[in-house]
């Protein structure tokens, strides 16, 4: 799901194209939607304060998924503060029941292995580019990867 | 049974509510209103206005070019690792106490030279134990557990050139200095690294804004943060024109830096960096190794092998090996290091500078023993075992040995040491899921170095 515009856009343009990318990442890995609205906003608040220059669209989709990162790790900094609601209380259109438990599974990882997780199922990212975008090693997203999905197997009993 | 397409489906279905679309907008046109009213926070280092002719006959970043220009602020930058090896003080390794070069003023403009008088303020408080504030660590995994995983043929391979690598007892240092790390609330030591760095290269310093602690957090003194910004062509430099046209790649050479902790890290854009992770030390070396103080070049190459097989570099640096202490020796290897890349072309594509801490001290704090620290770790690994997190065996008595490190990073509001442990696993390298290499699996983990009472996780300070 890389659906990088077809030229660098303006902040605003960015909320329209690259919002559900934006919001997506962060409740992929915050596991609650107020909490990725507001770290959802605070990324293209950042787009538009700090201004960076961007070589095409695709470096500016990358910048916006590493700054959402970012922010949802610092997120997690904040334990006083997180909330726990539900999963899809939000959503317009509900889980099914397979949805809910694959989610419930994915949730349960610890944060290292859902960001791999998430970034190459949901954003079709290869482990090079992952490896580049989070600035780890390949082994490292390699072995995160497999282990998420080994622990995805057996939370799932089945396949993943 | 569910699998990742349900993963893939549920995921369709997380999208943006038209009110908050409604309400981002609006809050980014309130703030591209503010930002009209104030001047554009983006500062251009003064100090560099007389020096843009020189820079322009270095402006393309050839090492030996930029080498000669280099030469005459080395020479008046003063002997800082003199002053190290004569003693481990935290004054002595201060990048400010060095002699100016003739005619420099400072700092960036007014904003951040201000910011260096202003005298710190520290509102996080955990009370004193024997006498010392009571830090909090930041754990990098964050609970997550699994230690970091390393394959290699021998643990010589990944384990680098540490001096403290199993040192005896009697030769661990009684104490080592404390740091805290940057808050956002005083930039001026990191804007110092990065003004540093933009002399040596002979390029304006563009310097972005700080990061700033988000909104409800504890203090701002706990937020580590970093500060970024752009060294310029100034043939490119056209003032009245916004940054991000400036930065325009298709016009500008700039090279992007940043500095949190005790690091500047800097790339510019272009061709790849050759494969050898030794091409472009010996231009990092001349081109910064005077002002990192390094005088006896010590070298890191750590390698471990990948998931196909291959051997892979995943650390090198130069660090200045002297010191006459175990102490001094640590000190140096961790604060005073360099590394660069070249590009195909024999550019420097890529470079990163440790600097000694500017921040304020803290304090010089007792050290537990390797034995008090190994039981911390135990403790750890039965945590792990206990809550599922890692699903093989492992005790704190298959450590092959440990280390004294620095602890940085944007989880950690001090900079302080910590244990790490070298643990051999019974796993193979397929068990581990590198399923093409052979050799043995390691694990690498990190306790507090402090005596308990002086050091609280992080989690349970705030739980």
């Amino acid at each position: 799901m890389k659906l990088a515009a077809d030229r660098v856009l303006t902040p605003e343009e960015a909320v329209e194209h690259y919002g559900p990318l934006v919001l997506r990442t962060a409740f992929g890995l915050v596991k609650n939607m107020q909490d990725a609205e507001d770290i959802a906003q605070e990324v293209f608040l950042t787009l538009l304060k700090k201004a960076p220059s961007f070589d095409g669209p695709d470096h500016q989709q990358a910048w916006l998924l590493r700054c959402t990162i970012n922010r949802c790790k610092s997120h997690f900094r904040s334990v006083w503060q997180s909330r726990t609601d539900g999963l899809d209380e939000t959503l317009s259109v509900p889980f099914t029941p397979a949805e809910s438990e694959v989610m419930k599974a994915v949730g349960g990882l610890p944060m290292k292995y859902r960001q791999v997780i998430y970034l190459h199922y949901i954003q079709g990212y290869s482990t090079a580019e992952i490896a580049g975008l989070l600035e780890m090693n390949q082994n490292t997203v390699l072995s995160q990867l497999a282990r998420g999905r080994a622990l995805l197997k057996k939370a799932l009993k089945g396949e993943f | 049974m569910p699998d990742h397409k349900d993963y893939q489906s549920a995921m369709d279905k997380v999208a943006p509510s038209e009110d908050w679309k409604a309400a981002t907008l609006q809050k980014m046109a309130a703030a591209r209103a503010q930002q009209e009213k104030t001047t554009p926070p983006l500062r251009v280092a003064k100090r560099f206005a007389p020096q843009l002719a020189a820079a322009a006959v270095v402006a393309l970043l050839v090492a030996p070019a930029a080498v000669r220009y280099l030469a005459p602020f080395a020479a008046g930058s003063g002997g800082t690792a003199q002053d190290a090896a004569s003693s481990p003080a935290v004054a002595e390794y201060s990048l400010n106490a060095a002699p100016r070069a003739e005619g420099e003023t400072g700092s960036t403009q007014e904003g951040t030279q201000d910011k260096r008088t202003e005298p710190p303020v520290r509102n996080f408080d955990l009370g004193e134990y024997q006498g010392l504030p009571v830090l909090v660590l930041g754990d990098d995994s964050a609970g997550m557990g699994g230690g970091v995983t390393f394959v290699a043929e021998s643990l010589d391979d990944i384990r680098g050139n540490n001096p403290t690598w199993n040192i005896s007892a009697n030769q661990l240092p009684a104490t080592l200095p404390v740091w805290h790390a940057q808050s956002g609330e005083h930039a001026a030591p990191l804007a110092g690294l990065l003004n540093a760095t933009a002399e040596a290269l002979g390029l304006p310093l563009v310097q972005d804004e700080a990061e700033e602690a988000p909104t409800g957090y504890p203090s701002p003194d706990l937020w580590p943060y970093n500060l970024s910004g752009s060294l310029m062509d100034p043939d490119h430099w056209e003032p009245e024109l916004p940054l991000h046209e400036q930065l325009d790649p298709s016009k500008a050479k700039a090279w992007n830096v940043s500095a949190s902790g005790t690091t500047v890290n800097a790339f510019r854009n272009g061709d790849g960096t050759l494969g050898d992770p030794r091409a472009g030390d010996e231009a990092a070396l001349a081109l910064f190794g005077e002002l990192a103080g390094i005088e006896t070049p010590g070298y890191e190459l750590c390698t471990d092998i990948n998931y196909y097989g291959g051997e892979n570099c995943f650390q090198h640096f130069c660090f200045e090996a002297k010191g006459a202490t175990v102490t001094e020796r640590l000190l140096n290897y961790s604060f005073r290091r360099v590394t660069g890349d070249l590009d195909g072309t024999g550019e420097l594509r890529h470079f990163n500078l440790t600097f000694p801490p500017e921040s304020e001290t803290v304090g010089d704090y007792p050290l537990r023993t390797p034995e008090e620290a190994k039981a911390a770790l135990q403790t750890v690994l039965d945590e792990e075992q206990a809550s599922g997190m890692r699903e093989y065996d492992l005790s704190a008595e298959q450590a092959e040995g440990w280390q004294l490190e620095y602890a940085q990073s944007s989880l950690n509001p001090y900079i302080q040491p910590v244990y790490r442990f070298w643990l051999k696993t019974d796993l193979t390298p397929e068990e581990a899921f590198y399923e093409n290499a052979g050799g043995n699996v390691y694990v690498s983990y990190t306790v507090s170095a402090l005596p308990e009472g002086y050091c609280i996780p992080f989690e349970e300070a705030f739980n």
